[in-house]
């Protein structure tokens, strides 16, 4: 039985955000680490590709619609690397095309904003295979 | 004699040259030296004489003394005989013996006697040569005989002895006495010789003296004359040259030969007198100089076109010029002193007596203008001016005075005062409020009309006192223009509200003028104001019908938003959700924070702060987003079309992203804000984005690339620019796009662009298309900018 310090000591799962609204940015780390994984946060495609966090990244929460690189845009690039890292989708757009869309190029779930906790929580126990 | 004397006198006439040579006392000493020269050769002659006449008589002497000796010994020798005779006769031996001996050395005694008086004898007397040889033959002889005698006589052989003194004896006797004979008679010869040679002797004495001193006095006299000639001759030109000079003759030069004292005095008398007439030519030239410049003055003072006089320090006139005498007819006698004041006219005297005693105290006026009577009894205005010499302590030596003919100067200044008389009482009748400034503006005069109106005094409004009239709402910008055309000399337009007298305002058009002078300075500015209250009455009205189509334009602008409000409503379900999302997400945080064990309270906080903040950003955009849907009447306000293009942008970023657009901003950092609806511009922008989006919906090889740009068109437009490389459009459809109703899209009212078109219009702009080079099309409009447009 690990205690929270031993558990602590476990390096948390890195969970990449990444997102151009800064609002998201702001209010998701924290959740995130209630929820015990390590958050990292990236306001656009092109800096989460530039990173060097690419490797430990066990989750992406990804923003659907974002100017510059898109999400799908960076869902197929990483597909392209070869870096098989679990993506969720976020978007505001409630609409009924994207999310089939994501879904069907490999990502793990498509939550639309705002979205409850639980619901994110449960997408990333998927993401992770913790269920 | 005489060739030597005419050789003296030739000497004497070219003596000068040569004895100019000398200094004066050099030549006296010389002159002297020849004398005394001359005297010692007189001298030297006459001695010779003497020498000579002295040696004949020492000839004389001498033969007699030759006589006398030889007389001498013949006698001794007659004696020695006689004695030896009477010796031998007395046949004493002893006595003989003695007698012998001391007889013999008498008569050798004698014999040397006579023989060193001959020999002493001056070597003119010619000597017997028979003479000493005898008597060395008896000095010789004797001694023998005698010692043969004596022996005989010893022996007393005293007949032997007789006889040896017979032979023996007798014939030196007979030698001794031809002897004399013969020298008697040489002696008599030579005697009558040297009383020949002393009579000559005495002769030459007797001419030389007379001769030689003659010659010496002639020599004397001769080298005198020529010395003092040599002395005299150059004086007197010297005294020729001074009394030359005494006379006024500068011109005479002293001849100067030689370099003695005198001719060194010659030369400086030269010099002297060359440096003197050099000095009178001078002070000659000098003089000349300074008359012909007082005649020059004369004729300028004389000639000047203007009166001038002069006087005393204490106002007494004593000098006035021609033109004086010409103009006023009088004599200078009449003028002169304080004559010419009857020349002024009566009633300018006292002024002319003021200014005098005004010159005279400290307290001096610079000109006065008086009166002058011609010589035809008419009278011209002067103007007087003074001006006093001053000399090195400052009180005045002269006074100097011009008196200038100014009659047609004043003729001209009564005329233009009477013109401007007339010109000011047509300004105060005619039917408008009239006024003129100065350069700088001050207001100077308002017309009867224009005082009358605002009810105020020439004093009080006068300057800048006017301004009390103008409406204070108008009045800064009245200033404010006044001050630009003033500096920029442009005419002034402008319209303000004008206080009446009674306390109404009305409305006046402000029109003002300048006037520049020949070099292109502005001198005046003159203008008048129109009442146009009439008019603006009416342009109140034509507002007011104006504003009512604005209204109905605005209504049309609303039905065209909300034709869009489709289309937005993605845009806003988007700008709302992200807010709410981020509201969810914190306050799923918070709680969990707080449920945890410990409650993490500061996150909690933290995250309940962020809600807040969220909550607000929702709040913001819904209030945006009411504004932009509100009807709205047009509220024109100074903005930047920057920041409302950025707005608009923002709102339909996400559509854009949605249809794939990329858009690239190219905002002017410069733009000066405009003058407009807010809300009805960023409808504009909205509705070209859009067109611009809709028509690259079906664009597959190209990027779907969307350009916006503001920039300045002008000095005082703004352009903004909307490019796509969309589907375009047809040229020949180009002016219907701006027609109400017509559209190309399937699903589009077709209502957008008449409608920004006319809100364009009524910010003043236009609003236009044109189609690429490539392709797609570019719509563009520009509006002025500047806070004074009129929406």
């Amino acid at each position: 039985m690990k205690t929270a310090q031993e558990q602590a000591a476990i390096e948390l799962p890195l969970v990449a955000i990444v997102d151009d609204d800064e609002s998201v940015r702001e209010s998701l780390p924290d959740l995130l680490r209630e929820f015990g994984f390590a958050p990292r946060t990236f306001s656009s495609a092109e800096e989460f590709l530039s990173s060097d966090s690419l490797a430990q990244t066990k989750c992406l929460l990804l923003d659907a619609f974002m100017p510059g690189m898109k999400g799908f845009d960076l869902q197929r690039e990483l597909k392209l690397r070869g870096q098989r890292i679990p993506i969720i989708f976020m978007t505001a757009n409630k609409n009924q095309t994207v999310r089939p869309q994501v879904l069907e190029q490999g990502a793990v779930e498509c939550l639309f904003k705002p979205f409850s906790d639980t619901a994110l929580l449960a997408a990333l126990k998927k993401a992770l295979g913790m269920d | 004699m005489i060739a030597k004397l005419l050789q003296n006198r030739r000497q004497a006439a070219d003596g000068p040259s040569r004895l100019h040579r000398l200094n004066i006392g050099s030549r006296l000493a010389l002159c002297f030296m020849l004398i005394i020269l001359a005297m010692f050769a007189g001298s030297a002659v006459l001695l010779w004489q003497f020498h000579q006449a002295r040696l004949q008589s020492e000839r004389l002497t001498g033969v007699d003394q030759e006589l006398i000796a030889v007389l001498r010994a013949h006698l001794s020798l007659m004696s020695f005989y006689e004695r030896l005779d009477v010796l031998a006769d007395a046949e004493d031996t002893n006595t003989l013996g003695e007698q012998v001996e001391v007889l013999q050395n008498a008569l050798l005694q004698d014999s040397q006697r006579s023989q060193s008086a001959l020999s002493h004898l001056p070597p003119e007397v010619r000597l017997d040569p028979t003479l000493l040889p005898t008597l060395l033959a008896i000095q010789d002889e004797l001694p023998a005989q005698l010692q043969a005698m004596a022996m005989l006589a010893k022996s007393g052989d005293w007949n032997a002895v007789r006889l040896r003194l017979a032979n023996q004896v007798r014939p030196l006797e007979a030698r001794s006495s031809l002897l004399v004979e013969n020298v008697d008679r040489e002696v008599s010869e030579e005697r009558a010789q040297a009383v020949l040679n002393i009579r000559l002797a005495q002769r030459k004495i007797f001419l030389i003296v007379p001769i030689t001193v003659a010659m010496t006095i002639v020599f004397a006299a001769l080298l005198g004359l020529a010395i003092t000639r040599s002395i005299t001759q150059p004086l007197g030109k010297l005294m020729e040259g001074s009394t030359a000079l005494a006379r006024g003759d500068f011109s005479h030069r002293v001849p100067v030969a030689g370099n003695d004292e005198i001719a060194r005095l010659g030369g400086i008398f030269n010099e002297m007198i060359a440096t003197l007439q050099t000095d009178i030519e001078e002070r000659k030239r000098a003089e000349e100089a300074l008359s012909a410049s007082e005649r020059k003055l004369e004729f300028i003072i004389n000639a000047i076109p203007g009166m001038a006089w002069s006087s005393d320090p204490d106002g007494y006139t004593d000098f006035l010029n021609q033109r004086w005498l010409d103009y006023t007819g009088l004599s200078t006698e009449q003028l002169q002193g304080w004559g010419w004041m009857a020349a002024i006219h009566p009633e300018d005297l006292k002024a002319i007596v003021e200014y005098g005693e005004s010159n005279l105290s400290s307290n001096r006026t610079a000109e006065v203008e008086a009166r002058v009577r011609r010589f035809d009894r008419t009278y011209r205005w002067f103007l007087f001016r003074t001006s006093p010499l001053l000399d090195k302590s400052g009180k005045v030596i002269r006074w100097y005075g011009t008196n200038i003919d100014i009659e047609d100067r004043k003729r001209a200044q009564e005329a233009l005062a009477a013109s401007e008389r007339e010109l000011r009482s047509i300004i105060n009748t005619i039917p408008t409020t009239a006024w003129s400034t100065r350069p700088d503006g001050y207001c100077d005069f308002l017309n009867e009309r224009w005082l009358n109106y605002a009810g105020m005094t020439p004093e009080r409004a006068q300057g800048w006192g006017w301004r009390a009239a103008i409406h204070p709402d108008d009045l800064d910008g009245l200033v404010e223009n006044w001050q630009t055309c003033l500096a920029s000399g442009t005419p002034v337009d402008s319209e303000v509200r004008m206080r009446r007298f009674d306390g109404a305002y009305r409305w006046f058009l402000l029109r003002g003028n300048p006037l520049h002078d020949e070099s292109g300075k502005i001198v005046r500015w003159y203008g008048i104001n129109i009442d146009i209250e009439d008019r603006k009455q009416v342009e109140a009205q034509n507002k007011i019908a104006e504003e009512a189509l604005n209204r109905a334009r605005s209504e049309l602008a609303h039905v065209a938003r909300v034709s869009t409000l489709n289309a937005l409503t993605a845009s806003i379900a988007h700008e709302v959700n992200q807010p709410l999302s981020g509201i969810v997400t914190n306050a799923s945080t918070c709680l969990r924070m707080l449920s945890a064990d410990p409650p993490n309270v500061d996150g909690a906080r933290e995250t309940a702060r962020r809600t807040i903040r969220d909550g607000n950003r929702a709040s913001d955009v819904v209030t945006r987003l009411r504004a932009l849907f509100s009807k709205k009447d047009v509220v024109a306000e100074v903005l930047d079309l920057n920041d409302a293009t950025r707005e608009v942008i923002a709102l339909s970023l996400s559509d854009l992203l949605r249809n794939g657009v990329i858009l690239e901003m190219q905002l002017a950092t410069d733009l000066p804000p405009v003058m407009g609806d807010r809300v009805q511009l960023q409808q504009v922008v909205m509705n070209l984005v859009r067109n611009a989006s809709d028509a690259m919906g079906n664009v597959e090889d190209r990027p779907r690339q969307l350009l916006i740009r503001t920039e300045r068109e002008d000095a005082d437009r703004l352009r903004l620019t909307v490019k796509d490389v969309g589907s375009g459009f047809a040229p020949e459809t180009a002016d219907r796009l701006f027609e109400p109703f017509f559209t190309t899209k399937n699903r589009g009212m077709g209502i957008g662009l008449s409608v920004s078109r006319s809100i364009i219009e009524a910010h003043q702009g236009r609003l236009w298309a044109a189609a690429n080079d490539g392709p797609g099309s570019t719509f563009s409009f520009s509006i002025p900018c500047g806070t004074d447009t009129k929406v």
